[in-house]
């Protein structure tokens, strides 16, 4: 077990560098530099100037290889449209904000999702079912940023109960709205999943064994049922991390939330090369270790998942 | 009997909940009601309050607000008053400039403010090192061109505090628009404490942003909000809102009508589609209000890549260019309609150097080309936009028909990404192209600000690769006529020059969209730059 998880914490260097060296690629593949403004041009003298103070201008191998240097060392350099604050800066006060609203989203998705999917599983083929399906089939074919706006046409203006936008902390009623419209998605995914393997699971020698044995349904459902339905589920739970995080590109940004998700949205339209690349490389340790969570995690559910 | 009941009792209620509660809860009438003016911003380019980097963009109101340099534009009039300086001399060559400050100057925090301030500003914007996004206002200052592109030093730049109160300038040559620069942001005093302590993060906190304008700051909230309050220090009268909130949203059009109509804030801005729908609403429609922004819009061509190297072939394309039905129809009437090259109210624009609006001449004029009702015309000409802004794609789309249908011209459009047709745009400098669309609105209200900034054939701004020779000599002697009548006429032959030779057409010219709550007055955009000075708004709530 922990020679598993330390080679598997080993094998996430490499892929960091395959992302860091990609993703530099393709930035500097992108046309356009950081100063080309579409507003009101920059004389040439100052966009010049910019560049050589930035090191814009040195060849991209050096440039790779400086920045690769610094990064080794933990400083993502400054960031090119925000004077006051470095990469890292603006890493480490937003990334809190994303994460919090991801947990609770995730949190939200699984509360609601799970226990809608287990119901629609035992109610099959009733009107729980059908309404149940309405409801996460709308929740998957709603893209996020359609949800949020609705949601603020809706609760914001119609009903005027929320404010239209902002953030101040999770236990605020600001984040109601962009922790239902990124939830909701996860939500319909998780259901949908837990209802099928649910009734995948039901028809299985276990199940009819402990029903032979007398147990009540509930117990059945919930002790034996659940437990090996839950596999494809948190499967699937991990991959809605990368569900939760593209999201929050929209919700963040429609929503005037202070997240990493809108800085990553801002560092591709500004061509902020290190903000892009610092942001590209947290996204990518965070869906690197849920996915080892996710793979020990099966270990708990199916005693027969063995680690080598 | 029960019906009867019921409704007396509703009589009564309504009758309860209609009177007026006199002997309820005391007004404060006595105490000053605090008032708070809110405002929205656009968060993204908020990336700097920093006056000696900034290049003007969202964040150019906070700094306008907190800041005050040695003369300011008057928002309303447009003039040029005393500011921080109580007056200033100009020597008769107008090449040395002398400012005396008024007494008891102090900053937000309570220290004096010194003539040093404004040479330490004006040397620290020039650096190249402070990475200044608009150091070149400063350039017309001897020696200041040479240090800000690491050809001279700090020492060799001509702005010298002589004592506390006194500020001399000298320029490299005459400037009769030296004042406007004077009063922009980049030449703001600034503390050289706060930054020798503070870095570049000065502008984030109450107690390092250190200013010496009507407001100061509260608080910043990257990416959400900022707080500015009455500064206490400032040496004249302020009779604005006791606080100014500013709220931050990526896209600020959109987001800031939302919140406007959920009354989260006083002003909105309008474009595009809000304003049809805004014009259209019975409460809305009565707090629209339309300001007039000094910029034009223009289709700008190749003069030097066929067939729009080709005079008369610009010339018809102009005049077959009904630039009053693109803005009042195409883009419903978001803009003023198309005067000239230049934007009205620059001395040397005249409208009647104009080439106007006339499709039997433009026809005339092609078939004199050698295109005669557009036969022969080659088929790759190129209109290039950038396509995730949508007004432009309308301009482009609109315009291939109107020279369809007028000319029989056909025109090829070619959509880029946005930040690649700003790359495509920045290489044109030395590639051919056929025609685009790009603007400019005056940074200060003087011709020098657009004949010499942007179409004399040694800067070539836009890249339309125009020169002529008279035109490039006019604008020259402009710069440096001190005469104001003799100024106005040199520039007047000039525009005449560029109107015929016809590099750019007109679009438009620019305008401001606002919705302004009716408890709000004073709340001005002034034509140029426009920003809302906080210290002129009445909040009535």
């Amino acid at each position: 077990m922990t020679t598993y998880v330390l080679r598997r914490l080993l094998w996430v260097l490499p892929s960091l560098f395959v992302v860091f060296t990609l993703t530099f690629i393709l930035v500097h593949a992108t046309p356009g530099s950081p100063w080309d403004e579409s507003d009101k041009p920059l004389p040439a003298a100052v966009k010049e100037n910019l560049a050589r103070q930035y090191h814009l201008d040195d060849p991209l191998p050096k440039q790779y290889i400086d920045y690769l240097a610094n990064v080794l060392r933990g400083d993502f350099g400054p960031s090119y449209r925000s004077v006051e604050r470095s990469v890292s800066e603006i890493i480490a006060a937003t990334l809190p904000v994303s994460a919090q609203l991801g947990l609770a989203s995730m949190l939200f998705a699984i509360v609601v999702g799970v226990p809608l999917g287990a119901l629609a599983a035992v109610k099959h083929n009733t009107w729980i079912d059908y309404v149940s399906s309405l409801i996460t089939v709308t929740g998957i074919a709603t893209p996020p940023f359609v949800r949020v706006s609705l949601l603020i046409v809706f609760f914001s203006l119609v009903l005027g109960w929320l404010p239209t936008g902002g953030w101040e902390g999770i236990f605020d009623s600001r984040a109601i709205i962009p922790i239902l419209a990124i939830g909701l998605g996860p939500a319909a995914i998780l259901a949908r999943y837990t209802r099928s393997s649910l009734l995948e699971v039901h028809g299985q020698d276990f199940i009819r064994t402990a029903r032979a044995k007398g147990l009540t349904e509930t117990a059945v459902v919930i002790r034996h049922a659940m437990k090996n339905a839950l596999i494809p589920v948190v499967t699937v739970a991990g991959v809605t991390l990368a569900n939760v995080i593209t999201a929050s590109f929209f919700v963040e940004r429609i929503y005037s939330v202070p997240g990493i998700g809108r800085q990553f949205v801002d560092s591709v339209s500004g061509r902020d090369y290190p903000l892009l690349l610092g942001i590209v490389l947290v996204f990518a340790l965070l869906i690197s270790l849920v996915n080892l969570l996710v793979d020990l995690s099966y270990g708990f559910l199916d005693p027969r998942i063995r680690y080598r | 009997m029960r019906k009867l009941v019921a409704f007396s009792l509703l009589v009564v209620l309504a009758v309860a909940a209609c009177t007026p509660t006199s002997s309820g809860t005391p007004s404060p009438s006595g105490a000053a009601k605090l008032t708070t003016l809110r405002l929205p911003e656009a968060a993204k380019i908020v990336n700097t309050m920093d006056p000696g980097i900034s290049s003007g963009g969202a964040g150019l109101e906070q700094i306008q607000n907190t800041f005050e340099g040695l003369a300011y534009v008057d928002q309303v009039s447009g003039e040029i008053k005393s500011g921080q300086a109580e007056k200033w001399t100009i020597s008769p060559d107008g090449l040395t400039y002398t400012f005396n400050l008024r007494s008891g100057l102090k900053w937000s925090d309570g220290q004096a403010l010194k003539a040093s301030d404004f040479e330490y500003a004006w040397k620290r914007a020039t650096d190249p090192a402070t990475k200044s996004r608009y150091a070149q206002t400063l350039w017309p200052v001897k020696g200041a061109e040479a240090f800000g592109t690491g050809k001279g030093t700090a020492d060799g730049m001509a702005v010298k505090a002589t004592d506390d109160k006194t500020l001399v300038v000298t320029l490299e040559r005459p400037a009769p628009f030296f004042m406007h620069l004077a009063a922009t942001w980049t030449a703001y005093p600034i503390r050289k404490d706060t930054i020798d302590k503070n870095g570049d993060k000065w502008t984030l906190t109450k107690d390092t942003y250190i200013s010496n304008g009507h407001y100061r700051l509260v608080e910043w909230k990257p990416e959400q909000s900022m707080t500015v309050e009455k500064n206490p220090n400032y040496w004249g009268e302020n009779n604005g809102p006791d606080t100014i909130v500013w709220t931050l949203y990526d896209d600020v059009a959109t987001k800031s009508v939302i919140a406007y109509e959920a009354g989260e804030i006083d002003r909105a801005v309008l474009v595009g589609a809000d304003i049809t729908r805004a014009k259209a609403d019975a409460t809305l429609s009565k707090e629209i209000k339309k300001f007039e922004r000094q910029g034009s819009q223009w289709i700008i061509l190749d003069t030097t890549n066929a067939p729009l190297n080709n005079v008369k072939v610009r010339q018809a394309l102009s005049l077959a260019t009904d630039a009053k039905r693109l803005n009042e129809v195409v883009l419903k009437d978001a803009y003023f309609n198309s005067v000239s090259i230049v934007a009205p109210g620059i001395p040397g624009q005249k409208k009647e150097n104009a080439l106007g609006f006339d499709v039997a001449k433009a026809k005339q004029l092609l078939s004199e080309a050698g295109y005669p009702d557009g036969k022969g015309w080659p088929a790759n000409v190129k209109f290039t936009f950038a396509s995730g802004a949508a007004e432009t794609k309308a301009i482009a789309e609109a315009v291939q028909g109107i020279w369809k249908s007028n000319l029989g011209i056909d025109i090829v459009l070619e959509p880029m990404e946005d930040k690649a047709f700003d790359n495509w745009r920045t290489t044109r400098k030395d590639q051919p192209f056929n025609m685009y669309v790009s603007g400019w609105g005056s940074d200060y209200e003087d011709p020098n600000n657009w004949y010499n900034l942007l179409f004399d054939s040694k800067a070539d701004f836009f890249y339309a690769h125009w020169k002529n020779t008279e035109f490039d000599n006019l604008v020259g002697q402009g710069l440096k006529e001190n005469d104001v009548a003799k100024r106005k006429t040199t520039y007047e032959s000039a525009d005449k020059i560029i109107n015929t030779e016809a590099p750019y057409i007109t679009v438009y010219h620019w305008a401001r969209f606002d919705l302004i709550k009716p408890y709000i007055q004073g709340l001005n955009h002034y034509r140029v730059l426009g920003r809302i000075q906080g210290y002129l708004v009445k909040v009535n709530k």
